[in-house]
């Protein structure tokens, strides 16, 4: 028995280093893996364009809708730009309307119980069929855009911003009410910030969603933008510039939604800082 | 003595949502003298969290007054401070921030008290964590960030609703022996709700034993044992008294 132990310790102590070796390649392998299973999915996907006898109009291979991007070089900027600029203006427009909205709802009663049926049967609805009346009411031009993707996106920020006004704990507001402090002091130094982290989730989700909006509102009826954009090339088959519009629309995405992050990280500080903290643990 | 808080039978109902009738509390009468240290023990349920809001005005009892140095109280006022369970300070201000924020709600001047938090700060043993955040700190120092908000504005009453119920066994203990070192050394009246009836008699000068359904305060009574306090003296043969009186109250002693 003692020779056994004796083994298994000098075994240990010959293998000791290898778990912390064998954890920082295993480490390396989950950082690693989503990129080689993306590149993978890619070359699979180019591989089965090119000799799977796929058309090219129901299925482009990735290096076909890079050249037909690259081709296109000279138009898509103006149409980025224009969704770029409608989905930015429909998001502020919500959270410009919203948070102050919030903030009545919290203050007043009487206002909440005007705004929440008028709310409720609105977020119940599906903005996407608004967007044909809004066209109707707006007119052809950007503005019906901007004011789809702004109803789009109007929802989380009130939720959002309302429950974060109302998670205050109760404690704190009868401790600066025994502070005989204003009402507006109290808004400001107390409910304003502790709503913050709660009003960026909500934007966070409204980015997105004043994405979706634009895209309805392009499709709806547009001749501009990259919703536009892919209404048409999918009506003359160029499937290729279609999925083009299609990853810059993703990247338009992705960019605004880590703006919105960083934002979070400027504004709110104390909580980017414990969520980071929270993740890593 | 000077009377520095009156209960004048204080009594509290709720209406539940079953519409039945729910006495909290029934015709509480208690005196809190100037510079007393009051512990006040129940059972839960007893109604003596409800006894503290009403005693700071946050809430109003359905009958009866509370008087504050003879006069009615009707508002809640910056001469009352309020420590809570949890210390709920503010996670984007740093320590010192926190603990001037009362200055900072009341509109006073930040910068002359500021020198008062950083003294106060250091006598909770926080010297050197002025510039910390709030998320950096165990509960134990946390809380004593917020005893140093209470303090800093230097309210004549203090109102502590079970400060260190959240805390472990020895954080607590340390903190009982702390708030007692800084209740010598700047006098307050301090008004404190617990359920550790240890703790009760070794902060307090007299203990409020309050009863259950409905809240009654069922007698206050005086502790004689000498001062300073320490630890030492949970072991003493008159503490072991006292625990066994305020039990045999409360009903707890008798099984």
């Amino acid at each position: 028995m003692p020779r056994k132990s004796e083994i298994s310790l000098a075994a240990g102590l010959i293998e000791a280093p290898s778990p912390t070796l064998s954890s920082r390649i295993g480490r390396q392998a989950s950082e690693g893996a989503p990129i080689a299973v993306f590149a993978a999915l890619l070359v699979i996907w180019e591989l089965s364009c090119r000799y799977g006898g796929i058309p090219r109009w129901l299925l482009p291979a990735p290096t076909l809708i890079v050249s037909e991007m690259w081709a296109a070089r000279e138009s898509l900027p103006s149409h980025i730009l224009v969704t770029l600029v409608e989905v930015v203006a429909g998001f502020f427009a919500a959270v410009v309307v919203g948070i102050p909205l919030s903030v009545l709802i919290v203050l007043s009663s009487f206002v909440r119980k005007i705004t929440y049926p008028v709310l409720v049967m609105l977020q119940s609805l599906p903005k996407v069929a608004l967007a044909p009346i809004i066209l109707l009411w707006v007119g052809y031009g950007p503005g019906s855009k901007v004011l789809i993707s702004a109803v789009t996106a109007f929802f989380p920020i009130i939720i959002n911003t309302t429950a974060g006004l109302e998670a205050v704990p109760e404690e704190l507001l009868q401790l600066s009410r025994s502070l005989e402090a204003p009402t507006l002091k109290v808004f400001w130094k107390v409910r304003l910030p502790f709503a913050m982290p709660y009003v960026f989730s909500g934007m966070k989700v409204s980015m997105a969603l004043s994405l979706i909006g634009a895209v309805v509102g392009e499709f709806v009826g547009a001749n501009r933008g990259l919703g536009y954009l892919i209404l048409t090339y999918s009506s003359t088959m160029n499937t290729a510039l279609v999925f083009g519009a299609m990853v810059l629309l993703a990247l338009m995405g992705i960019v605004l939604f880590y703006v919105v992050c960083a934002a979070e990280r400027v504004f709110c500080p104390w909580y980017a800082a414990g969520s980071a903290r929270d993740r890593v643990l | 003595m000077t009377p520095m808080l009156e209960f004048d039978r204080v009594t509290m109902r709720y209406t539940t949502q079953a519409r039945r009738q729910l006495v909290a509390l029934q015709d509480c009468s208690a005196i809190v003298y100037r510079d007393e240290f009051v512990a006040i023990v129940g059972p839960s349920g007893c109604g003596k969290s409800t006894l503290l809001k009403i005693a700071s005005r946050v809430l109003d009892g359905t009958q009866g007054e509370v008087r504050f140095e003879g006069q009615p109280l009707k508002r809640p006022t910056s001469r009352i401070g309020m420590v809570f369970q949890q210390p709920i300070l503010l996670p984007w201000r740093t320590v010192l921030d926190n603990v001037l924020f009362p200055i900072d709600m009341m509109g006073r001047s930040i910068r002359d008290s500021e020198p008062v938090a950083r003294d106060l700060l250091e006598l909770v043993g926080l010297a050197g964590f002025e510039s910390a955040m709030p998320g950096e700190l165990s509960g134990g120092m946390q809380q004593r960030v917020a005893i140093c908000r209470a303090l800093v504005y230097d309210p004549s009453v203090l109102l502590m609703d079970e400060p260190f119920a959240a805390l472990d066994a020895m954080t607590r203990e340390e903190l009982g022996m702390e708030l007692l070192r800084i209740w010598n050394e700047r006098r307050k009246t301090v008004l404190f709700v617990t359920h550790s009836i240890p703790e009760a008699i070794l902060l307090a000068d007299r203990v409020f034993v309050m009863t259950a359904r409905p809240g009654r305060i069922a007698a206050c009574i005086p502790i004689d044992l000498p001062r300073p306090r320490d630890l030492s003296m949970v072991s003493t043969p008159e503490y072991a008294l006292y625990a066994q009186e305020i039990r045999n109250l409360i009903g707890c002693g008798t099984h």
